[in-house]
């Protein structure tokens, strides 16, 4: 292929090949994948990433850590609407942490009054990744509010804070290792999280959004539904794709249907 | 004079005998005796637990035997009712889930209990399923990560059998060796035996062996004036000896199948005696309707050659320098499934077999259940069609009967026949 225009080569790709099953070998090989993915890195960079380095960096993200964790809480007792929310968190997926951290800041405080919305508290479970906000939106149009969603771009952005102690790279392991809710995380740390959602008071109402181009996630459907019937939540199924024009009708009136029913259960 | 031969080989009556006969004798000693089984994926090391005396069913196979006996829409239909959607693959899972539904009147009396379920991480949905089914039962589940390929020989069928240290990375086999051994240690748990390394690497020498006897067949099928037999039967034999591979039965039915298809061809024996055009079957068998292949022979005078399944026997399989018998499992399981669907390996090798069998034309089955696998579909279209092999995709689910429409797949492999492979 023929470049055009001056600038810079594009480097490599490279594979990083980070996995989250169990046990010591996996644990051994996801420490040489980091060691060659920071040397790979210092070579582009053409600067060696000290010890200090790895702990700033470490710090400079735990306070988006804590933020967030801030932001969870006022979703949670309905102080913030999830769409502003979502655009928020998922910002983090391209800015640098320190203007993210401009964002989070803004809308983590309490006093701000930013897009304060008073509808059904609707815990959403997907195999969806949540790069648009067009389902918070329109559950907001029917009088709903997602207040946690299990996406990598929502609640599960980044995970916990990660905690003090140890070398900087066993601390970062561990933490991606535990934390990841990516598909191939294995079966009780995936599901941990979504499971505890379900029984916190501050969830009214569960929602499945399982668009049509799912091949794995409904596997996981059934015990998950049966989750949120025993701690007593009613759940919705959604199957439509909120992305095309009659998903998204259909996502609409059966979540006016559903919402109005949940509401009605909640003051009775 | 060239002839058509009058009946099935009669290693395939063989192979189907035996496969019934092994479950019965299963089904029995687990029931009646309470014997301990594993339940695994196909991409795992079954000779690791056929030495510490756990017999292996395949979730793959008994799926099949499922969809051939036309009752994978019973199963699929009752899961359906349970809250797992349509849209989840049937390939890698009906056999699973057959352990945890019921329906009346199964297949073979149904699929035991097993004692311990184990399958590799390949697919995505692989440690969902398998965890889940494995949760249910009540059974230990045994997972193995897959670490990634870092690069890629595009011609691994000439280094695969010796060179195969070097060919797979260190590092990666390091990994899976690792979670092997393991693993031994929770299927050592489940029979009560000790593992046995020599016993394992005797094993192994004998699945060679048998591979052997699959590369002679196959390269004996291609290289044939007329195709001598079908790949329905070359599916059924190949594969019901390498889900026992490395057992005296395995080796000798390899043997057998070898020697009558040398026999056809030294007798001049053809599928279709005026044979005009060589197909290959590429992706996974169409388990659903096994009669599918040879819908085209009297219309068309058209014969599937080749499937993946004895060239996989034949190329993927063999490893000698069996010093360490796991670090050598490990290398065969690092990529067998990715050389028949994932690019660059599964578009060259595919050529390659195409120009040694004097192929016409491919079909190619693309099953949206199976995402990882026909991910790779486009890659080895582009790498055949270069070659000058016309390439016909039709979608279909190879298990999953419910949505077939045999007329319509027929109109259309006719028709690419016609259209695209008639001079």
């Amino acid at each position: 292929m023929r470049r055009t225009g001056q600038g810079k080569a594009l480097p490599a790709v490279r594979l990083y090949d980070f996995l989250l099953g169990d046990g010591l070998p996996v644990a051994a090989y996801n420490r040489k994948v980091v060691a060659a993915f920071t040397g790979w890195l210092e070579e582009l960079t053409g600067r060696a990433i000290t010890a200090a380095a790895k702990g700033d960096a470490i710090e400079v993200v735990n306070r988006n850590r804590s933020l967030l964790s801030s932001i969870h809480d006022l979703r949670l007792q309905g102080r913030l609407c999830g769409s502003t929310a979502r655009d928020a968190i998922a910002a983090g997926r391209f800015l640098d942490p320190e203007d993210h951290r401009i964002i989070l800041s803004a809308i983590a405080n309490p006093e701000a009054g930013v897009g304060s919305a008073p509808g059904l508290r609707v815990l959403v479970a997907t195999s969806a990744s949540f790069y648009h906000g067009m389902l918070h939106r329109l559950i907001e149009e029917a009088g709903g509010n997602i207040v946690a969603e299990d996406d990598s771009q929502g609640s599960r952005f980044l995970g916990p804070p990660i905690p003090p102690g140890g070398d900087h790279v066993s601390r970062l392991i561990t933490h991606y290792h535990e934390h990841d809710c990516a598909p191939r995380q294995v079966a009780p740390r995936r599901d941990a999280w979504l499971r505890a959602m379900m029984t916190h008071p501050a969830i009214e109402g569960v929602i499945f959004y399982i668009p049509p181009d799912d091949q794995s996630w409904g596997w996981r459907y059934p015990d998950l539904a049966e989750c949120a019937r025993a701690a007593g939540k009613p759940s919705l199924l959604l199957r439509d794709d909120v992305l095309s024009e009659s998903g998204a009708r259909a996502i609409r009136s059966a979540c006016e249907v559903w919402l109005g029913t949940c509401r009605e259960t909640v003051v009775s | 004079m060239s002839s058509t031969p009058a009946a099935q080989l009669a290693a395939t009556q063989a192979a189907r005998e035996f496969s019934r006969s092994w479950f019965q004798d299963l089904r029995r000693a687990v029931i009646e005796e309470r014997k301990p089984y594993v339940l695994s994926n196909a991409e795992m090391p079954h000779e690791i637990f056929e030495t510490l005396g756990l017999p292996v069913v395949t979730g793959e196979w008994w799926g099949g035997m499922i969809s051939a006996k036309q009752r994978a829409g019973d199963y699929l239909d009752a899961i359906n009712a349970r809250g797992f959607h349509k849209g989840l693959g049937a390939y890698n899972t009906l056999g699973l889930i057959s352990a945890i539904v019921d329906i009346d009147d199964p297949p073979w009396g149904g699929l035991p209990p097993p004692a311990l379920i184990a399958s590799s991480h390949r697919e995505q949905s692989a440690e969902t399923i398998n965890a889940m089914v494995a949760e249910r039962l009540g059974v230990p589940y045994c997972g193995i990560e897959m670490p990634a390929a870092g690069r890629f020989h595009v011609r691994w069928w000439e280094e695969i059998r010796c060179n195969w240290e070097a060919l797979y990375e260190t590092e990666r086999i390091d990994l899976l060796a690792a979670q092997y051994r393991a693993m031994i240690g929770a299927a050592e748990e489940v029979s009560g035996r000790r593992y046995n390394e020599d016993a394992l690497r005797r094993r192994l020498e004998t699945v060679n062996a048998q591979e052997e006897y699959f590369d002679e067949a196959r390269n004996l099928i291609l290289a044939a004036k007329r195709c001598p037999v079908g790949i329905s039967e070359q599916m059924s034999n190949t594969m019901t000896a390498q889900w026992h591979r490395g057992s005296e039965w395995a080796l000798g039915h390899a043997r057998a199948f070898r020697d009558e298809i040398a026999a056809r061809v030294e007798r001049d024996e053809g599928v279709v005696t005026d044979e005009r055009h060589r197909l290959m079957w590429a992706g996974v068998g169409l388990w659903q309707n096994t009669g599918f292949y040879r819908a085209f022979e009297e219309s068309h005078r058209a014969v599937f050659v080749w499937s993946m399944y004895l060239a996989l026997a034949a190329d993927a399989y063999i490893k000698y320098g069996l010093d360490d018998p796991v670090r050598a499992l490990a290398a065969r399981y690092l990529h067998v499934g990715e050389f028949a669907h994932a690019p660059p390996w599964a578009g060259a090798w595919m050529v390659h077999e195409a120009k040694r069998g004097r192929i016409d034309g491919c079909v190619m089955l693309t099953s949206p259940g199976q995402r990882h696998q026909v991910a790779g579909n486009n890659f080895q279209i582009h790498a055949l069609e270069a070659a000058g092999i016309p390439v016909l995709e039709i979608v279909a689910d190879p298990n999953d009967n419910r949505s077939w429409d045999e007329a319509a797949m027929r109109a259309k492999v006719s028709h690419f026949i016609e259209e695209r492979l008639n001079p």
